[in-house]
């Protein structure tokens, strides 16, 4: 009968961290608060940390370091570098936005696995009308920084989140 | 794609294989997924570690496993980790 099966509920595999609200675009569709300016608490970093070994500790081992924009949090290395001592497979998921080559060694250092690349939309125009910041190059520039950076072959890669855009098909995914 | 018996293996640097103590199983990681071992497919991954072919990786599970008949269990599986991208050869 429907809804009479018990449903095995096995540990949590995946760990979503949104680290903050901050975020140079502002796509229309985001689950950001409109008025995220206002929210200035965040956890700090004993908190996320002690987060991160709790939820590991329950089984979690797929890490996503999202937001809003991760890398506007100044201890993302140290986040991942804490993840990466506990086993997590951690994965940046960014919007490209002060993503450099710099960066990108530095958290690969820190034992950053992967990183996700957010696309709005194949064209500069579009992308960066959706996004509301001129964002097209910064997305484009990180996927060449992180292949220079050998994070992994592939591992800088695209995404398009949301409601994808009749042509968002092609950015680049792999 | 099938396994060149002349060359030897190694593990996909792209991937990670670990132990999972909550799930008390070994898994390969990748971007977004995980695959979940068995104990006899998790001993086949850690011998590809780039110094045995796939006739040096049967006899060392057979003598440390005590056994004989693995090569076309071994084989078998070797052709799907390589379909999977989980091993490699050069």
């Amino acid at each position: 009968m429907a809804g009479s099966n018990k449903t095995n509920i096995t540990p949590p595999r995946w760990l979503l961290a949104e680290l903050t609200y901050a975020c140079p675009l502002q796509c229309p569709y985001c689950s950001n608060p409109i008025d995220y300016a206002k929210y200035q608490s965040e956890l700090d970093t004993e908190d996320w940390k002690r987060v991160l070994t709790q939820a590991r500790k329950m089984g979690a081992v797929q890490l996503g370091f999202s937001g809003g924009e991760p890398l506007t949090r100044k201890d993302l290395p140290e986040l991942v570098k804490h993840a990466r001592d506990l086993g997590y497979y951690s994965n940046l998921i960014t919007s490209g936005y002060g993503l450099t080559e710099e960066k990108i060694i530095q958290l690969k250092e820190a034992g950053l696995d992967h990183i996700q690349v957010s696309i709005q939309a194949s064209s500069q125009e579009l992308n960066d009308h959706i996004a509301g910041t001129a964002s097209f190059q910064h997305k484009k520039r990180s996927r060449t920084s992180g292949q220079k950076a050998r994070l992994s072959d592939g591992a800088v890669r695209g995404h398009s989140p949301g409601k994808h855009p009749p042509d968002a098909g092609n950015t680049g995914n792999g | 794609m099938s396994i060149n018996p002349d060359q030897t293996i190694k593990f996909s640097p792209m991937h990670r294989l670990q132990w999972e103590e909550v799930q008390q199983k070994d898994v390969i990681l990748y971007p977004e997924g995980m695959v979940e071992l068995n104990q006899s497919s998790a001993e086949i991954l850690k011998m590809c570690d780039g110094t045995r072919n796939l006739a040096q990786i049967v006899s060392d599970l057979e003598q440390k496993f005590a056994t004989t008949g693995l090569v076309n269990d071994i084989t078998a599986f070797l052709e799907v980790a390589l379909k999977n991208g989980w091993i490699q050869q050069n």
